[in-house]
């Protein structure tokens, strides 16, 4: 027999709640949006055009010059009058440096896979560590390990530049990757170790008895079930290390994409529109990895707050 | 570096002025039996050079050094830190115990960076003294220490302009620009009536608001700092009356209510349309406005901060050798500097022509204003003589600004000012606030 299921008609308490639910959530959202809005529009207006009022939703004339300027790929002037109104036109030297940014992002993606790749390794063995066994320290390793998140880098980044020229690293992607991981490591523990903390230990016995040992069960039982957290694990430290910004400055020579996007800002002369079809160019990959990986994420980070 | 402790002795008693004169004197005429019995840049070659500089115009700055590096035989390796973070870059390094040779530096921290050892004193290397002599005289304390020291080698040198549109001003009904701050609120004022909402932009905001508080009090004739860099702004009269006028700039609408977070592209682009009929910032910035072509910007022209009224502030940044250099490669590294802030092997200004053509930058020597490579590089729509009678006459650099203990005054000025234009402040309670930022810096000064 074919039930019909009456709807509940809205009472006005209802109504009025998830209104306001509702408003709050896109006033959220466009707090969220607009800056990345602004930027995406600046990135296709003339720098002329940067900052007018009213501020238009999209540029009238929008221009894929900036683009071509930072990619480096030459653009054609109509209005210059060579050696009369601005400089040498074309040939006129950049403010900025230019055609440096795929090259960046692609140092900025191995150093960023690289990081990815060893924390995952040394946390996932500390992190199963810190969640199936007590030892003596435990509690003391792992509330170090958050205190540790605490120390400002600016406090860090001295005796890590000692080290690193001690050990003549300064300026090579390893001076990045070295100092990122001492950063992202306890991260990585604290997101594995609550993860592994929901992970039934009935698992891990039924493998003890069928005579698996600590590590080949870790291998073999624990990490598939585990893929959601070492996914989310896994962006959280690609994005730290993407978007770290004073080590990069510090420890290399504008190695990777940060420092390069800060150069774009320059004895009092501001390129908006160079910086933001820049920046657009370079949060691609960070935007595509998090897409992908989305849900894994919020599943990772959920995990632990139904006990 | 020793011979900075040595002569801090000897000239502790001597006056500034004096000091500077004597050394533009002795510099012309001894600079050639000096520089003919010293090291050449000949003994120097082979050497490797650690460059760093902030990422301006990087292409240009690697052409420098292509250049100077086929000339000498002498390797240059760049490093480029970007303008912000810049001061923690470079500091970072020299803690670390990996410093450059020679770096770019901004101009208040280079006495700071001598005194600390990082950055060398540059007295008795050859051609130190002429390049001293040679400059504007207004310009030589940016240079030289109170004790006589060499601090450093120009890298750029400015003057803030007044930037306009002929136009407005001539349709408010006014023959020329202002010749004193009042005159500047007044045409404001008429242009605002016009129908330009806010004609007046500046960069205020607060980490660059210092340089507006010595440009608006040399325009209105006081000397904010004495000799020694002790603050006496705080008991001119004057003083009152150009804050007074600052913050009636704000108030009364001559400026937009954002000006005190708008950064220059902004006002470029807002001068460049018709938006706004005065830019006050860096003389080079008309290169910007002109180059944006706004609607407005054919229509812009440069005039003197206060016509023929006060003076305006004249900056700029500097070059300095590190502090552990030594030996032949100092001779390179004095060679390279001497090339990039100075004058070639050929006695040519030849690194101040390519940043004349691409940036319209400036260097604090006369005879770079009449140079005819620097004429004919310097875009056509600047006037170069304007331009040079404000560093040779209107101008001045404020000594104190390159003072070890400065930077802790410029941090409080941006508050402070801040709070005058918001109208949290008076005129008399942000002077004494200012002198007391000044005197709490200079008495906590050090890295």
């Amino acid at each position: 027999m074919k039930t019909v299921r009456r709807r509940r008609p809205l009472s006005r308490a209802r109504i009025v709640r998830t209104s306001m639910i509702y408003s709050v959530a896109a006033c959220f959202v466009l707090w969220i949006l607009f800056p990345i809005w602004y930027t995406i529009s600046s990135s296709f207006t003339e720098p002329s055009k940067i900052g007018v009022r009213p501020t238009p939703f999209w540029p009238a004339n929008p221009t894929l010059d900036n683009y071509k300027i930072v990619l480096g790929i030459p653009i054609r002037d109509k209005d210059c009058t060579p050696g009369v109104d601005i400089g040498n036109c074309q040939t006129a030297a950049s403010n900025v440096s230019v055609n440096k940014i795929v090259d960046t992002m692609l140092n900025s993606f191995y150093v960023a896979s690289t990081v990815v790749v060893i924390t995952l390794i040394i946390s996932t063995i500390a992190a199963y560590s810190l969640s199936r066994y007590r030892f003596v320290g435990s509690n003391f390793f792992l509330n170090f390990t958050i205190l540790s998140r605490i120390v400002p880098g600016l406090v860090l980044v001295a005796p890590i530049f000692i080290f690193l020229r001690v050990l003549d690293l300064l300026n090579t992607p390893w001076a990045l990757i070295i100092s990122y991981t001492s950063f992202t490591l306890p991260l990585a523990i604290i997101i594995l170790k609550n993860y592994f903390d929901q992970i039934s230990v009935d698992l891990e016995e039924a493998a003890a008895l069928d005579g698996a040992g600590r590590i080949l069960t870790l291998r073999l039982i624990i990490l598939p079930v585990a893929v959601p957290g070492l996914i989310a694990a896994g962006v959280l430290v690609f994005l730290e290390s993407w978007s770290e910004f004073f080590f990069a400055l510090v420890l290399t020579d504008s190695y990777t994409v940060p420092p390069l996007l800060a150069g774009f800002l320059s004895m009092q002369t501001f390129n908006w529109t160079l910086l933001s079809a820049a920046t657009v160019i370079a949060i691609i990959p960070p935007v595509l990895l998090t897409m992908i990986f989305q849900k894994y994420i919020v599943t990772a980070l959920a995990s632990g707050t139904g006990k | 570096m020793e011979s900075s402790e040595t002569g801090s002795g000897l000239n502790s008693n001597l006056d500034r002025r004096s000091l500077l004169t004597a050394m533009g004197v002795a510099g012309l005429t001894t600079a050639p039996l000096i520089s003919s019995s010293m090291m050449s840049s000949a003994d120097a070659a082979g050497q490797t050079i650690n460059f760093t500089a902030w990422e301006y115009q990087p292409d240009t700055i690697k052409s420098l050094v292509k250049s100077w590096s086929g000339k000498t035989g002498n390797k240059v390796n760049i490093s480029f830190i970007p303008n912000v973070g810049y001061t923690a870059g470079i500091q970072a390094r020299q803690r670390g115990g990996k410093p450059a040779d020679v770096f770019y530096n901004f101009a208040y921290n280079s006495q700071k960076f001598v005194n600390q050892k990082w950055a060398a004193d540059l007295r008795g290397l050859p051609g130190a003294d002429k390049m001293v002599a040679e400059m504007f005289p207004s310009a030589r304390s940016r240079f030289v220490a109170e004790n006589g020291a060499i601090v450093s080698a120009p890298y750029f040198s400015a003057v803030h302009m007044l930037q306009y549109n002929k136009k407005m001003v001539a349709a408010a009904g006014f023959s020329s620009t202002p010749n004193s701050l009042q005159e500047t609120y007044d045409q404001c004022k008429k242009i605002k009536a016009n129908g330009v909402a806010s004609p007046y932009v500046a960069y205020w905001v607060k980490d660059f608001v210092e340089e507006y508080l010595h440009v608006y009090l040399l325009a209105g004739g006081v000397k904010p700092f004495d000799n020694k860099g002790d603050p006496i702004f705080m008991d001119d009269p004057k003083t009152l009356e150009v804050l007074e006028w600052w913050q009636a700039m704000y108030k009364d609408g001559m400026t937009p209510k954002s000006v005190l977070t708008d950064d220059p592209g902004k006002h470029t682009t807002s001068i460049a349309n018709g938006d706004a009929a005065f830019y006050a910032l860096h003389h080079y910035f008309l290169r910007d406005i002109v180059e944006s072509k706004g609607s407005a910007s054919a229509d812009i022209a440069q005039a003197k901060i206060v016509g023929t009224g006060g003076k305006t502030l004249q900056m700029g940044e500097v070059i300095q050798m590190g502090g552990k250099v030594s030996g032949k490669k100092k001779a390179a590294a004095w060679d390279f500097m001497k090339t990039y802030g100075y004058k070639d092997s050929k006695g040519e200004f030849s690194t101040f022509q390519k940043w004349a053509a691409s940036g319209a930058l400036c260097a604090p020597y006369p005879g770079f204003f009449k140079d005819p490579k620097v004429i004919a590089a310097f875009p056509k729509y600047m006037d170069l003589s304007l331009i040079q009678d404000t560093f040779q006459n209107s101008s001045d650099i404020v000594p104190a600004r390159t003072l070890p203990w400065y930077q802790g005054f410029q941090a409080q000025c941006g508050t402070v000012i801040h709070d005058l234009l918001l109208g949290n402040s008076n005129p008399r309670a942000t002077a004494n606030a200012l002198a007391i930022a000044c005197k709490t810096a200079k008495s906590g000064s050090g890295l």
